[in-house]
Formats: C-alpha cells, structure tokens, sequence
C-alpha cells in the first residue's frame, strides 16, 4: 500500500473518528459554533429572499407560498438553530473552562445533545425539498394554520418533527449543564466567583429547563394532530387559542434564552475592556435570578392581547410585562456605570459589546410600549413588533455573541483575528442594522408576513430603505468570515491572555485533548487555584500550552493549512472520550423522523420501521457499554454548596424530573381547558371500563412498591430480594400495559368505533394514555437492563444508584397515573 | 425508612383510589365530588413523591427543586382556564 | 378650527393616538438619556494614545443601594404613569353603552370578510356604516385564524374559528373609505385578504339596507 495515502487515509480517518464519536466539551462546542454558523447562514439567505422580495411593490420574485415558507423558516432556522446554538457552543466550549471542570457532568448526553440539535435541522430544511414544501405558518406556527388540514404534506410534519429533536435536545442539555455547575465546580469556585458568562448560561438554562417541555407537549399534540388525526388544535374547543397559551408560555422564556447569553457575553467582556470591576455585580445577579428568570414564565399572554382573552387577564399579563421590564434597567444601568472612570479600549469585542447594549435600549423601551394592551391592539401582528424583536434579538443578543466570539477566538485558536477587519465589521453592522430595521418601527400599518403589498400603501420607501439596510448588513458579515477563517489560517500568535481578563479560562491549561477520561469525576484537581485570593493566582505568565497546536478546533478547515496540525493523531489519547452512539442515536431520530413523516407513502412504515431498529440497536449498545463500564459515570456525592449530601445522577434525575413535571402538566392542562370549553363531554363511565381503570390503577401503585422493596433490598446488600423486586416490577408493568391494550382494542371495536378520530374525548384520552404507556415501556425497557445487571453482579450495597434512579421515574410514571384515572375515567 | 412505613403507603394508595371509585359511582357528577376525588388524587401524589421517591429524607434543594414546575403548572393551567370568557 | 378638527377625529382614533404620544415622549427621553449616558461614558473615557499604561485598581465595589433604589424609583414611576394611561384607555376595547348600536357580524375565511348585516344580508369584501354612530362588529372565522383590522381607526381583534370577539368604532365622516386588512398569517391569501369600509350618512345607510330588505339597525 502506498505509505503516503495510507497514513492520509489513518488521518482521515481519525479525524472522522473523533468529530463523530467525541464527546469532549470543547469538541462539541466547536461543533456546535459551525454547525450555528451554518444554519445562520441559511437562515440570512432566506431573509436576503424576504428583503428582495419586499423591495419593490406587486413584486412577484417569491409565490406567496415561497413567501410564507421563508419568513417561518427564517424564523425557526435564526432563533433556534442559529441564536441558540451558537450560545449553546460558546458555553460547551467556556462554561467547564471558567469553573475549572474538566468537562460536563454528562459527556456522552452532551454528544447527544448535539446529534439531536442537527438531525433536527437537517429535518427541518429537508422540508424545502418535499412536494408542498416547508412548514408556511410562521415560526409561531399558530394552529389550525399549521394542521395536515391546512399545511398538508411531509415537508410541515419534518419541521415540527425536527423542531421536537431540537426542543428534547435542549431540555437534556439545560439538565446537564444546571449538573454541572451545581456540582463540578473546582475547589474554591464559589458561586460568588463564578464568571459572569456561566451565571447567564445558568439563568438561560433554568429558562430552557422549564419552558421546551411545554413546546414538546405542544408539538407532539400538533403531530398527532397531523400524522393520527386527533383533534387537539382543529376543533374550536382546543384550537387556536390553546396552542397560543401552549406556544408562548414556551415562547416569552425563549425570548430570554436567547437574550442571557449575550448578556453573559457582554458582563465578561465590558469589565476587561473598560479595565474596571463589573459595577454593581450582585445587582445584576440578584435582578436577573429573583426577577427576570421566575418573572419569563409568567408574562406569556402579552404575546395574546388580540386574540379574544379577557380584559382581566390582558390587565394582569400587562403589569407583569412592566415589572420584568424593571431588573433590565438596572442591569443596563450597571453595564453602563462600569465603563465610567475606566479606560476603555475600544477594540472589536468591546465595540459589539457596546452594540449589544445601546440596541438592547431601543428594543427594550419599545418593548414597554408593546405590553400596552391597548396600544398593541395596533401594534400587534405588524412590522413595528418586527422591529421590536429583532432589536433585541439580533441588536442585543447576536451583536453580544459576536463580540463573544471576538473576544474568544484568540483562546480558540491560539491566534489573533484582525482588528481593522474586526473594526469595519462592526461599523458596517451597526449602519446596516440600523438602516435595516429602525423604519419598520415606522410601518405601524403594514401587517407581518405579507407576501407583497400594493404600491399606493406608502410604505415603499420604508420597505426599500430596510431592503438597502439588509444587504449592507449581510455583505458585513463577510468580515466575520474573513477574520474567522484567516485567524484560524495565518493569523499571528496570540498571547495568552491577550485582554488581560481574569476569568479562569484564560489561565486554564489549554489544549484539545482532553483533560481527563471520561472515567473520573470531571474535576480538576484541587490545584488550589481558587484557595487563594482571585486576584493573587490571575494570569501574568501562565503559559499558554496552546500555541501552534490547536487549530484542529475549526472543524479541519483543511489540514494543510494548520501549523503544527499535531492535534489529530494524538487524539487517541481521550479515546474513552469517544463513544458512537449519540451519533448512531442522531442517525435513528432522522430516520424515525423521516418514516413518520413518509407514512402517508407505502413506504413510510418501512423506513419508520428502520429508524427503530436502529434505535434499538443503539440502546442496546449503550446499555451494554455500561455494563461493560465502558463509560462509566461516578457516582460521587457532590462537594460543592449547595449539594454536598446528593449523588449527582440522583440530582440530575430529579431535575430531568422537574421537565416532565412541566410535559405532563401542559397536556394535562390541555386536557382541563379542553373540558372547560367543550359542550359536550360522555359521562364518566359510558366509554370507559372503570372496574379495568381501577384494577390497572392499583397493579401500578403495587408495582411502585415492588421498587421500594427493590431499592430496600440493595441498600442492604440482599442481591436475591433485589431481583424479586425488580422481576415483580417488570411483570406488573406488562401487565398494565395488556390491560391497557385491551382496552384500546375494545374500545376500537365499539360499536360506534372509539377511534383515534373519533372525537375530542378520544383525543384527549389516546394521547394522554398513550404517552404515559411509552413512559411505562421506557421504564419497562430500563428494568430489564437493571435485571441484567443485577445478573451480572453489577450491584452491591455501596453501588446501586441506578436503581434508585430508575425507582424515581417509575415512581413519577405512577403519580402520573394518579391523575389521568381519576381525570379521564371518573370526572 | 421502614419497610413498615412503604406498606402504609401503599395501603392507603389502594384504599384511597377505591375511595374514588366509590365517591364516584355513589354521587357522580358535582362539582364538590370532583374536587373530593382531586384532593384525593393528589394526597396520593404527595406521599409517593414523599415516602417512595424519599423527598422527605433528601436534602433541602432538592426538596425545592419540585416547587417552581409545580407552581408553573398551576399558573398555566389557571391562565388557560380563566382567560376565556370572563 | 380645533373643534372641527376634534370632531372628525374618530372616538378611537383619539385615544389610542394620544396614549401612543405619551409613551413616545417618555419613551424617547427614556432613549435619549440612556444612550447619551453611554455615549458619554465611552467617549469619556476612551483609551487616549499615551495613558495605555495607566494601571488601573480594580477594587470590588460595593453595591450602591442609593443608587438602585433611585433607578427603580424613577423607572417605576414612569412606568406607573404610563401603564395607568393604559388602563383609563381600555374604551378602546370595550363597547360604550350605546343606546343604539348597530351590530354587525363579520365571518373571516381564506381570504375574504364577509359582512352579515342586522337584515341577514350577507356582503363579501364590503362594509357599509352609517357615519356618527356606534358600530360593533362581531367577528368569527371558518377556518384558520384571522386578525381583523381598520388600517386609520385603530381597532383590531382576531377572528378564530368556533369564537366571537368583537370591536367597536365610530366613523364620524361621510364619504370616507378605510381598508380593512388581515393581521395574522393566514395562507397564502394573506396579504390580499382586504376588504373596503365605505362611511355613509344614517339617512342613505337606511335607504340602501332597507333597499335590501332589513329594518335598519335591528
Ligand atoms: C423590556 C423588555 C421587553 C418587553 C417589555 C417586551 C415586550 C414584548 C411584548 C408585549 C411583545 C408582544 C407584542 C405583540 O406581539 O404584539 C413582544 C414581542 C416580542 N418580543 Fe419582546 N419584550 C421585551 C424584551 C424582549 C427580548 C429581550 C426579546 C428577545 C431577545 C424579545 C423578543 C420578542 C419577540 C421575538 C417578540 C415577537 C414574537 C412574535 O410575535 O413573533 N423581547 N415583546
Ligand atoms: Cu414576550
Ligand atoms: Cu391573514
């Protein structure tokens, strides 16, 4: 063989190895940074279409149905593909980094946390290509606009399938990541040293915690709408004003999520560049973890004041809108105050810095202007909201981000970006920006999403000065592109720590391996860095292991063009960091995903088939990993305040707990508004068996304490009871499912068939029923795993976590039962 | 915790849910009936997340860590209920 | 000639118009003393050729309760004068007690308005008012959600299937015309979902409804 190709092909091939199997955290960040990029990209294509589009009156560039379907897919690919993401990439990359943790609690989720991210786009931009086209209801996809009904075809159901694959993966990641800084900070790293930027990651995830499970909820009642035929969002009971309530409880934290991490960004970066401390620090802490992230979640309806909701509500919902409006001021205030005495270096970092914040002012006090339920009876569903939002989440937030990642690419790269590029970027920007968006607060008549508007509206002008303003703005970003890839190609060496900032990751020993396996417990050791003062231990002379072997990072932007590209053949060395099934669990989501959306082609089930297979064959592998130890997780109890006395895969199954809390309690409370709205509703015991309900009730309450017992039993080391337990477990959940798929098949075979599409109460009651029986076969699947492993001796008195977690979730299954018997069979 | 205490529980899981059925079929229907059959739900919630998923033994955040979507569920659902009509 | 001016002002016209300048002027001082605040600061303080060297303490700071207390003192007092404009504006929203309004049904489908006038008469894409009097449209759909709005006299409310929301306007002027236009994403149609309002005087209102078999205003 020749040496040559075969050494290429090793290369290639490790480097396949490792951007597909990694699951370290700089890895993952870097993959999601470009995989952002991209999807940001597409997404200002889409958008440069909408602006051509509008340029000129009875333009006829763009069908209306091209039209609508690149304004929703604008929406959805810019806010939760790119903004997002691209956070969520600067934090995988820094959060570990800034508190001294050798990686996330949960490496192998992280992994599959970014499968999830991409197989959900790739689903979603699959839809252009389908016959109907992409999801066209806007990116709020109000119902019944978005039912099979009146958004027919695969190219709908694969957005709304991606954007679930999107939701789940954030939930998993704000559950890993809340782990992580609760419990692997290093020694020393006080809550009260924490860097800014992982504080505002923290309050985004608390955001992303609580606010995607309402949109699962939402979405996966919408797929049943669409691919079974239930009636959740096309009856008038439910409808549309359900899945508004449903879509912005979701909505408003969303807005927050996208904001914080800019926020963090620009507290990170505003002290460095004005050489002073961060003015009134614990205001701004205080202000956003006592206000803004409690307070997101309950101004939702400001999004709802047309829609026919009760003045007393629009009343309660505005005054809410103004207090959260309160903690902003303050924050903004501070970051102002901390330039003042300083000596501020106004280099491009900085620059976006300042950007962020003097558009956050515009976009904010228009925002105030927007919780006026009287002035919005205007406002609302026109270009003035456009430009409110788009000031604060591409003002703010993305002029935020890009002053991020200007301010870390040195530390990324090792190299230095050019700053008279850096510079022009952000001028033509700021204009662009400006020129783009400060007119629509002018088109107070012009309603959104309109696919053309005649020419004796008066709004041409307006419109064309917006078009102007996009393609500057676009042709801006050329700069970012340019800096991003000459850095990474030939810039000149950075120092290390060219700002002279003081946060940890600027003194941490950087390279790309990995610092540790994945085997121990993702600290650092106890250096001490932290035990003596901030200040003493801050960067001068730390040496920056980082130079000239670590451009790998840019996702092999071609190997030639790295210096000293060594990083790829010693990647070996983390490969316990590797693991292929979060990728092969990315793969079987696209294909499941694709199946379902198929299913009205024969050859839908076969592929849906596929994608389940797959499924299976990679849970098998992942279990078998883990009892191979393959991967293991420690179990230590955690050291950090305020979590010393808890195991940390215990705390991480309570806070999984607290999303389901939040699935089950929207579908539930799907299910009451439902009720409250229908006129009609069967009497309690006319469908439904109620002596089957009660029988399957209490085999589910016994199989609860066959998990006590089981739990009992390994606390004290008796193998054999554990056994029992968990065998008497299994069997009682498969004997709740057969009487619950004896039901189903009797009520099927009514006389008046009880069907998927038989009506509202059917709809309500096979959906609810029905993801709780998945929870139950999920739980069924982890006790045949634990059987396994009891089997195999894999638990002892010291060791038996696993199976207390697992006694969480069934536990949890139970209670939900608790409430759908009584809701669904006696009321 | 005692094998004792979960056998408790577990009694009255069993006996409270047949309770339900038998407030159900003697009175169905009012508004108070449903309550009573809700309260008794949730008792039942209570002490399962209490005594079996040991909330009672863990230590204080994570005790907290249920209220904020406990709390959440109950503004949704008492938004989407009452913002209609009036 | 104020009066006349006044009196040709639509009643929620007036209104919303009035609460929109007084948040535009708190709104826009807001604006310009904040932004001035950071211009100020980073022009003040820029980093001048020849003080890069200046090393500069970086004490920790106190909080300064002073300070914030003042903030939201003035921010909430802004706020509160605002947001209690708002509320004394909500007859924007809700009907006067008129003792003699005309009610009229509005269906939205894709994408048209149809008009159900008291006679039973239904109109597609064209509404007729009499000038001077209360008008309250009742407003549903047949399909997806619409948003039904009077670009001029600032009143809007969605129209959804299986519901009923309603608005109210006066228009004062004979002769007018307004457009009505659709505010929520509704398919394809959207942008051309229009529909013309026509003001005519009471007399020749009545003339053409009972021309089309009604009883005016029942
Ligand atoms: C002082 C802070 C803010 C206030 C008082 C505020 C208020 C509002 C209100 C009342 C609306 C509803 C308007 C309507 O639909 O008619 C709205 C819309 C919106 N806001 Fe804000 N907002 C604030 C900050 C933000 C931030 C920080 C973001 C994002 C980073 C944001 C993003 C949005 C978006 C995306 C919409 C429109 C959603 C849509 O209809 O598609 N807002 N805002
Ligand atoms: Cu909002
Ligand atoms: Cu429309």
């Amino acid at each position: 063989m020749d040496p040559i190709n075969g050494g290429q092909a090793r290369i290639m091939n490790s480097w396949l190895r490792r951007w597909l199997f990694t699951t370290y955290h700089k890895d993952i960040g870097l993959l999601y940074f470009v995989t952002s990029l991209w999807f940001g990209f597409i997404g200002s294509i889409l958008a440069l279409l909408i602006r051509t589009q509008l340029s000129v009156p009875g333009n006829t560039l763009l069908s209306p149905g091209s039209y609508d379907q690149a304004v929703t897919m604008h929406g959805l690919i810019m806010i939760l593909w790119f903004l997002s993401p691209l956070a969520i990439g600067l934090a995988n990359y820094f959060v570990p980094t800034q508190i001294g943790a050798a990686d996330l609690a949960l490496p192998r989720l992280n992994a599959l946390g970014y499968w999830l991210y991409l197989a959900g786009g790739l689903m979603a931009a699959l839809g252009f290509f389908m016959p109907g086209g992409n999801a066209n209801s806007g990116w709020t996809s109000y119902a019944p606009l978005s039912s099979a009904q009146y958004s027919p075809g695969p190219g709908p159901t694969f957005a709304f399938a991606g954007l679930i694959l999107l939701a789940v993966s954030i939930t998993l990641g704000s559950v890993n990541f809340l782990l992580t800084i609760a419990y692997l900070r290093a020694p020393g790293m006080t809550f009260s040293k924490m860097p800014m930027f992982t504080w505002f990651i923290a309050f985004t995830m608390l955001q992303m915690l609580l606010a995607f499970p309402t949109l699962i909820s939402a979405l996966l009642m919408l797929m049943a709408d669409r691919v079974i035929g239930t009636f959740y969002f096309t009856s008038s009971s439910g409808g549309a004003l359900l899945w508004d309530q449903l879509f912005w409880f979701f909505g408003h934290p969303e807005v927050y999520v996208v904001l914080l991490p800019a926020f963090g960004v620009v507290a990170e970066i505003l002290p460095v560049f004005s050489g002073r401390h961060l003015a009134e620090r614990k205001v701004i802490l205080g202000a956003t973890a006592l206000i803004v992230v409690p307070l997101s979640y309950l101004v939702w309806t400001h999004h709802m004041f047309i829609t026919g909701i009760n003045l007393s509500t629009q009343e309660v919902y505005s005054v809410s809108t103004l207090i959260i409006s309160l903690p902003f001021d303050l924050i903004i205030l501070a970051f102002i105050g901390t330039m003042t005495r300083g000596r501020i270096s106004l280099k491009t970092p900085m620059l976006f810095a300042i950007g962020s914040i003097l558009l956050f002012i515009i976009g904010g006090i228009t925002g105030v202007f927007l919780s006026s339920f009287v002035l919005d009876v205007v406002f609302r569903g026109t270009y003035y909201v456009v430009a409110h939002f788009h000031y604060v989440m591409v003002g703010a937030a993305i002029f935020g981000l890009i002053g991020g990642i200007y301010y870390w690419l040195p530390k990324m790269t090792g190299r230095m970006y050019n700053e008279r590029v850096g510079k022009v970027h952000f001028v033509l920007s700021f204009i662009g920006f400006n020129l783009l968006y400060f007119p629509m607060f002018f088109l107070i008549d012009m309603p959104r999403r309109y696919s053309t508007y005649p020419a004796d509206a008066g709004w041409t002008g307006l419109n064309q000065l917006a078009t102007v303003g996009a393609f500057i703005f676009a042709l801006a970003q050329i700069g970012l592109v340019y800096n991003l890839v000459s850095t990474v190609r030939s810039g000149p060496i950075a120092p290390p720590n060219p700002w002279g900032a003081e946060t940890l990751e600027w003194t941490s020993p950087v390279s790309e391996q990995p610092v540790s396996t994945g085997r121990d417990d993702n600290r650092m050791g106890g250096s001490g860095l932290w035990d003596s003062p901030l200040r003493a231990v801050l960067p001068i002379g730390t040496p920056h292991q980082n130079i000239g072997s670590s451009t790998g990072p840019i996702l092999g932007m071609g190997a030639g063009g790295m210096p000293g590209g060594g990083t790829k053949g010693d990647y070996a060395h983390g490969a316990e960091h590797q693991s292929s099934r979060p990728v092969s669990l990315g793969l079987a989501a696209v294909v499941s995903v694709l199946g379902i959306g198929l299913l009205q082609y024969w050859y839908g089930l076969p592929v849906l088939f596929l994608g389940g297979a797959i499924l299976a064959w990679t849970l098998v592998g992942w279990a078998r990993d883990d009892l191979h130890g393959r991967f293991s997780i420690d179990e230590l109890l955690g050291q950090r305040w305020p979590f010393h006395e808890t195991v940390k895969l215990k705390l991480g199954m309570w806070i999984f707990l607290t999303t389901e809390v939040v699935v089950f309690g929207s579908i539930l409370g799907s299910y009451l508004f439902i009720r409250s709205q229908v006129p009609y509703w069967p009497a309690p015991g006319s469908i439904h068996d109620i002596p089957l309900g009660l029988t399957n009730t209490l085999v589910l309450l016994t199989s609860s304490l066959t998990v006590v017992v089981a739990v009992h039993a390994i606390r004290e080391g008796n193998q054999r009871l554990l056994l029992a337990g968990l065998c008497s477990t299994f069997i009682l959940g498969a004997v709740f499912m057969g009487i619950k798929g004896s039901e189903w098949y009797q009520l099927f075979h009514l006389e008046n068939a009880f069907n998927f599409t038989a009506g509202l109460p059917a709809s309500v009651y096979y959906f609810t029923t029905g993801l709780h029986g998945a929870h139950v076969l999920a739980g069924m699947l982890v006790t045949l795993y634990l059987i396994k492993r009891t089997l195999n001796g894999g638990f002892s008195k010291e060791n038996h976590f696993a199976v207390e977690n697992f006694g969480l979730y069934w536990h949890f299954v139970d209670i939900l039962w608790v409430f759908i018997f009584p809701l669904f069979y006696l009321i | 915790m005692k094998i004792a205490t979960t056998l408790i529980v577990w009694v009255y899981l069993v006996t409270a849910t047949i309770l339900e059925v038998v407030i159900y079929s003697e009175f169905p229907g009012s508004t108070l009936i449903n309550l009573s059959i809700g309260i008794l739900a949730a008792s039942k919630a209570v002490l399962i997340v209490m005594y079996y998923m040991h909330l009672k033994y863990e230590p204080r955040p994570i005790q907290y860590l249920i209220l904020p979507p406990t709390f959440l569920v109950a503004v949704l659902i008492l938004t989407l209920v009452f913002s209609v009509g009036h | 000639m104020l009066g006349v001016y006044l009196a040709t002002v639509p009643p929620t016209v007036g209104i919303w118009s009035s609460l929109f300048n007084l948040y535009n002027v708190f709104g826009a001082i807001a604006a310009i003393l904040v932004i001035s605040y950071l211009v100020y600061n980073v022009v003040k303080y820029r980093r001048r050729e020849g003080h890069d060297e200046a090393v500069e303490e970086r004490g920790e700071e106190k909080v300064n309760w002073r300070k914030v207390l003042f903030t939201l003192a003035i921010t909430s007092s802004v706020l509160f004068v605002v947001e209690l404009q708002t509320f004394n504006s909500v007859p924007l929203i809700v009907p006067p007690q008129s003792s003699d309004p005309l009610n009229i049904g509005v269906v939205g489908h894709q994408w048209s308005w149809t008009f159900v006038y008291p006679n039973g008469d239904r109109l597609v894409g064209n509404l007729t008012v009499p000038a001077g009097r209360v008008v309250i449209l009742n407003i549903t759909s047949t399909d997806v959600t619409h948003s039904f709005a009077i670009t001029g006299l600032d009143v809007a409310v969605d129209a959804n299937a299986g519901r009923y929301n309603s608005l109210w306007f006066t228009a004062p002027d004979a002769g007018s015309t307004y457009t009505i236009r659709c505010k929520e994403l509704c398919g394809v149609g959207h942008a051309f979902m229009t529909a013309k309002m026509t003001v005519v005087d009471q007399a020749t209102f009545n003339a053409w409804i009972q021309s089309t078999g009604g009883k005016p205003g029942s």
